[in-house]
């Protein structure tokens, strides 16, 4: 049977949106502060889960589950970058040691909702009723309607964030930083304060992400990381801190992912060409596809 | 333009003193691994968290030449490892005795390192850790579908002769404990006869500033491959012997969960000191053991003991000792 490639490519562009918002996040963080963030799976992760206990478990709709959720992390984000990430700034060692204490943090996370939550359930995030028909569209594609809501979801994101960062203050604060964190210091911009700001709001994108994410599929407590390995690919080869550059990547990857799945056949060999993707484009440009040239 | 100057300090004489104290150190520590099988009365649970210690130990060794001398953060030591197991397994199923097996698995691994360096030559920092993140994933995965899914290799005990002296049988822990222990001794000799001669020199001129070491005449992308080569030659050798010690081998064990735990030892203990890694290996093969009696909780305490170890001795135990002694050392004055 050969696979209807409207169809295919209908599932990349929703894929591809996903991906867009782990990746969003990890690009702002990475772009601004230049650590290499192990943490950013673990707001994937437990925003999936509070907003499952939100919906599952206190019967709220969906949509006040998702804005709940991505709020309680924005929240604890805030606290984990103060309590955990902010002390080592100043270390000599500083990206190594980030790296350490969020990969700790990770592990406790993690091990935290396995305790909680074993993971052997296979359950997902409930959506509403109305939004579990399917819709023909011209073509012979059949998407659920749900998929579109996660689409407009991250359209309405990546129109927000880019509105945010180029026509507000706060949003100048934050490119300021990007490109350099002592002159905007010299400017009077607190920048303790922007870097905070940025991880939460990069925790709070990876939520929602997740939360997704976890009404497609199911929860399980290691998704966060398995969707780091993905974003930090996708963000390396879009050029670090890039956005655009980013969500380009992200829809690309989708879309090659979903149009390749009927040919290739084992998933492993799925896996091994993302990789090997990866490590082509930069061996050919370094920098990532859209990122400036150094010097 | 940034232009930094290399700091002469940084490159000789306080490394000279440290050497001093490091042979101190050597000195207390392999004596007392030598017999620390005879004090525990030859337990043989004991001896086995020894023996993943001091494999792990010469891995993490072998990742401080690039982490801590040449500043190159790697995540991919993990499938040097994987390709020292698998190729030291089919080897011996070809019939070829141990140790030219080990060797031949040093050249291969090297070689295999080599190639990764030219790829990642012309990356840095955050990039070049995660396109070495990434080829081991890959190798992963190829792993996976070159032996067809999900085979399970189970190992084919070897017998090591000595003409004339004895038949060592590696299935008996003991003798494996002395030829693990005599690997990580091998490793520290060899790294640390890298690291004070003219090559460690140029490696540490790189890690300070690539710029600076190119106009002063350091071959830069000669002396990145001799590093990654010697790394990963070295982690091959410690993947053959993983491969009798553990005896089954899964590609999942060598991904990038193992590449992660490999850099986290170099950091725990220290980088860039050679005998840091060895303590971080160690603590970290032995912490989740000791946390046994916690059952679910002790990776959640593990995680606790790396941010704890992260905000208070971001320079790794070793940098926190350096320090406390430097302190102690100034108020002598």
């Amino acid at each position: 049977m050969i696979p209807n490639i409207f169809q295919l490519i209908a599932n990349g562009i929703i894929i591809g949106s996903i991906y867009v918002l782990i990746c969003l996040g990890l690009t702002l963080v990475f772009g601004a502060l230049k650590i290499p963030n192990f943490a950013q799976g673990i707001p994937f992760m437990l925003g999936a889960y509070v907003t499952w206990f939100l919906v599952a478990g206190l019967g709220i709709d969906w949509i006040s589950g998702l804005i709940l959720g991505t709020l309680t992390l924005f929240g604890i984000a805030l606290l984990i970058e103060k309590l955990t990430i902010s002390p080592m700034y100043k270390a000599l060692n500083r990206d190594l040691a980030i790296v350490l204490s969020t990969l700790g943090l990770g592990m406790f996370v993690e091990q935290l909702i396995t305790i909680l939550r074993p993971p052997w359930r296979f359950e997902s995030i409930p959506i509403p009723d109305f939004l579990k028909y399917s819709l023909y569209l011209p073509g012979g594609v059949i998407i659920s309607e749900f998929r579109i809501v996660i689409l407009v979801i991250s359209t309405t994101v990546i129109v927000g964030i880019y509105f945010f960062l180029h026509r507000t203050m706060l949003g100048f604060a934050i490119r300021a930083v990007a490109q350099d964190v002592t002159g905007t210091g010299l400017q009077g911009v607190n920048t303790s304060r922007i870097y905070t700001l940025i991880f939460g709001l990069g925790a709070a994108l990876s939520a929602m992400a997740g939360i997704c994410y976890g009404s497609v599929y199911f929860l399980w407590p290691t998704m966060g990381f398995e969707a780091t390995l993905i974003a930090f690919c996708v963000v390396v080869v879009g050029g670090i801190g890039n956005i655009r550059g980013t969500i380009l990547v992200a829809f690309a990857l989708g879309l090659t992912e979903e149009i390749l799945v009927p040919w290739i056949f084992p998933n492993e060999a799925k896996m091994l060409i993302r990789f090997i993707w990866l490590i082509a484009i930069l061996i050919v440009k370094p920098s990532g596809v859209f990122g400036e040239r150094k010097r | 333009m940034k232009i930094k100057s290399l700091s002469i300090k940084n490159l000789s004489i306080e490394n000279l003193r440290k050497l001093r104290w490091k042979t101190l150190a050597y000195a207390i520590l392999f004596p007392f691994l030598l017999i620390f099988p005879l004090l525990t009365g030859m337990n043989a649970y004991i001896v086995r968290v020894c023996i993943s210690a001091f494999i792990f130990g010469a891995m993490s060794v072998s990742l401080d030449i690039l982490v801590g001398y040449t500043g190159l953060v790697s995540l991919g030591q993990a499938t040097f490892l994987g390709l020292g197991a698998y190729g030291i397994t089919s080897l011996i199923f070809l019939g070829v005795p141990f140790f030219a097996a080990l060797f031949i698995i040093a050249i291969i691994a090297g070689i295999i390192g080599f190639v990764l360096c030219s790829i990642t030559v012309r990356l840095t920092g955050v990039v070049l850790t995660i396109s070495t993140l990434a080829f081991s994933a890959a190798f992963v995965y190829f792993v996976d579908i070159a032996i067809s899914a999900r085979a399970i290799i189970t190992y084919p005990i070897p017998k090591i002769e000595i003409p004339g002296f004895a038949e060592i049988n590696l299935n008996s822990p003991i003798y494996f404990y002395y030829i693990c222990l005599t690997l990580l001794g091998i490793t520290v000799f060899i790294c640390e006869k890298i690291v004070t001669s003219r090559m460690g020199f140029a490696l540490r001129a790189i890690r300070e500033d690539e710029l600076a070491a190119s106009t002063n005449g350091v071959h830069v992308a000669k002396y990145k491959a001799l590093a990654f080569f010697v790394s990963a030659a070295l982690a091959g050798i410690a993947g053959g012997l993983y491969a009798p010690f553990a005896l089954i081998l899964l590609p999942d064990t060598f991904g990038p969960t193992l590449s992660i735990e490999a850099l986290l030892m170099v950091v725990i203990g220290g980088r860039g000191t050679i005998i840091g890694p060895i303590f971080g290996a160690m603590i970290l093969t032995t912490l989740p053991e000791v946390l046994r009696v916690t059952q679910a909780y002790s990776t959640m305490i593990v995680g606790i003991f790396f941010i704890f170890v992260a905000i208070f001795m971001p320079e790794g135990i070793v940098g926190a000792l350096e320090k406390i002694v430097n302190k102690f050392r100034k108020h002598a004055r």
